[in-house]
């Protein structure tokens, strides 16, 4: 198992394959939409409102009668975007962090590890909306809100992680060549934890793609015109008996999005580590 | 003074290093346990120092504290003369150069993400970063006397034996041209067949760049065949001390001829 390569290894990995697949899409749907949608997302047209599925509009028309396979693929950019941009920021300070924490030892990692077992005691989506609420609504703040409660998760992966790597023989070694905690943590522990970086990566996505969905369902996200899965749901519920197909594409696509990342993740963290995987 | 004695690599003295256990009662003091207990021993450069001792006698907890990577509780390590507990970090580093070590296990003491060349860099890129041809050359020249080939460094480590690693480790040592490595157990996780190579190696290594040892082992004849003086730890002091051939000889601690009792005897082959 050991001389495969990574590739090799993913491609018998099943949820690797699917879950890459489905993610694959989402990325290729937004950049897509981007050129290409088969009617304008934003034009309104009373008359041919609630449409259902046809030749013309594949999945129907809302309310205002604007294309709904339309809206959902320039949605997809919303929830891309809100996925990269809270990762990166849960990421980087997360996993600062959690490697200070773990390079520290002591006082100072007691002290960051209590301040994220704080920020753990709330429920992340009443946090989310807590936060909303005082800084407003509106896709920027809903981005930083997510962002913000992925931090704690990201610091206790990372404390957990690295301090595995640090009671190992080779740290030592580093030291005793004359290396610094700061030079170690950098050259030899983040490259050694960057997998199970990596996974969490593609986990702590899905759960922002949910939580946009869900702040914006709440009416608190990403806020009109800009299109949102999660905002097309509350839109629909009202009629969710005459035009199911409102309430139905949007859950699909959702589903799909984090059902794919976590599959991903999954494939990943059974790749990464192989003792995991001959359990199955 | 140390300063007047030439030969003087390591100065330990009257060191002392206690740990702290975990807690039993949230309210009471944390009970200590003490790991090395009022120590003092002299390495000179040329005679290497075997320090023997069972598990828990305190031996490597004593090899860390020469390496400067423990601080002793009380007392002092000096190496040349120089309080290593006393030196701010730069100048610490830079004395490094002079003392490396090489670690017990050959499993995990190289970094599984670093290929070969970048493992034995690893102490010339931390305290006198060089130009690339240099850093090669110096990586090539310690690899081969070692006996790795240049071809090796490319490789990661697990694609070696355990024996292969461990000759690595000690490139790694040998590459700042140190006139002491601290050896902790260096073939105690090694096959036997792989080990006599191992110590050869030593010993050829320590005629050919002029290295001393303070070598760690529970095995009397490991250090019978490196060292040329003995110290017997246990219980975290050090019990008996003198040349190698004396301390076989004449053995006066219960404890050494306990240990001299359990090295299996060989008769001698020609040669």
């Amino acid at each position: 198992m050991q001389g495969d390569t990574f590739l090799a290894r993913g491609l018998r990995n099943r949820s690797f394959v699917a879950g890459g697949l489905l993610t694959l899409a989402l990325v290729a749907v937004a950049l897509l939409s981007l050129a290409w949608t088969p009617h304008d997302p934003l034009r309104i047209s009373i008359p041919t409102r609630f449409a259902p599925p046809s030749a013309t509009h594949w999945l129907g028309t809302d309310q205002f009668g604007r294309d709904v396979l339309s809206y959902i693929m320039v949605g997809a950019q919303t929830s891309l975007t809100v996925g990269i941009v809270s990762v990166v920021i849960g990421m980087t300070f997360g996993v600062t962090l959690g490697l200070c924490a773990s390079a520290a030892r002591g006082a100072v990692e007691e002290a960051i590890m209590r301040a994220a077992d704080f920020i753990f005691a709330f429920p992340a989506i009443l946090l989310a909306i807590m936060l909303v609420a005082t800084l407003g609504p509106g896709a920027v703040n809903a981005i930083v809100a997510i962002g913000i409660f992925s931090i704690p998760e990201f610091a206790r992966l990372t404390r957990g992680a690295a301090n595995a790597i640090w009671v190992r023989e080779f740290i030592l070694a580093a030291r005793a060549a004359g290396k610094g905690d700061a030079r170690i943590t950098i050259e030899h522990v983040l490259p050694n934890i960057a997998s199970v970086i990596i996974v969490q990566v593609t986990i702590r996505f899905a759960l922002a793609i949910l939580a946009e969905a869900a702040l914006s369902y709440l009416g608190i996200g990403s806020q009109p015109p800009t299109p949102s899965w999660g905002r097309m749901l509350a839109e629909a519920q009202t009629r969710i008996f005459q035009n199911a197909w409102l309430a139905v594409f949007p859950g699909i696509a959702i589903a799909l999005s984090v059902l794919g990342l976590n599959l991903l993740g999954d494939g990943l963290r059974d790749i990464t580590d192989p003792r995991l995987a001959r359990k199955r | 003074m140390t300063a007047a004695d030439p030969v003087l690599l390591v100065d330990v003295r009257g060191v002392t290093k206690t740990y702290a256990l975990p807690r039993e009662r949230l309210f009471e003091r944390p009970p200590m346990i003490r790991a090395v207990a009022d120590v003092s021993l002299a390495v000179r450069a040329g005679r290497s120092l075997g320090l023997v001792g069972g598990s828990g006698s305190g031996k490597s907890t004593l090899a860390r504290l020469v390496m400067a990577l423990e601080r002793p509780t009380c007392g002092s390590v000096l190496f040349r003369g120089h309080d290593l507990n006393a030196l701010a970090p730069a100048p610490l580093r830079r004395l490094r150069r002079h003392f490396q070590m090489v670690f017990q296990d050959p499993f995990g003491s190289l970094d599984p993400r670093y290929r070969i060349g970048r493992i034995v860099a690893e102490p010339l890129d931390a305290l006198e970063p060089t130009t690339p041809e240099a850093r090669r050359a110096r990586v090539v020249e310690s690899l081969e006397a070692v006996g790795l080939k240049s071809t090796d460094l490319a490789k990661y480590p697990h694609e070696f034996s355990g024996g292969q690693r461990q000759r690595i480790a000690i490139a790694r040592a040998l590459i700042t041209r140190p006139e002491l490595i601290v050896a902790d157990e260096p073939v105690s996780a090694l096959d036997v067949s792989v080990r006599a190579q191992v110590l050869n190696l030593m010993r050829d290594l320590a005629a050919g760049f002029g290295v001393t040892y303070l070598l760690i082992s529970h095995d009397l004849a490991v250090v019978e065949y490196v060292c040329d003086d003995v110290a017997v730890m246990y219980g975290g002091r050090i019990v008996e001390s003198g040349t190698t051939e004396a301390i076989f000889a004449d053995p006066r601690h219960d404890y050494t001829r306990t240990l001299l009792a359990a090295v299996p005897k060989v008769p001698a082959i020609a040669g």
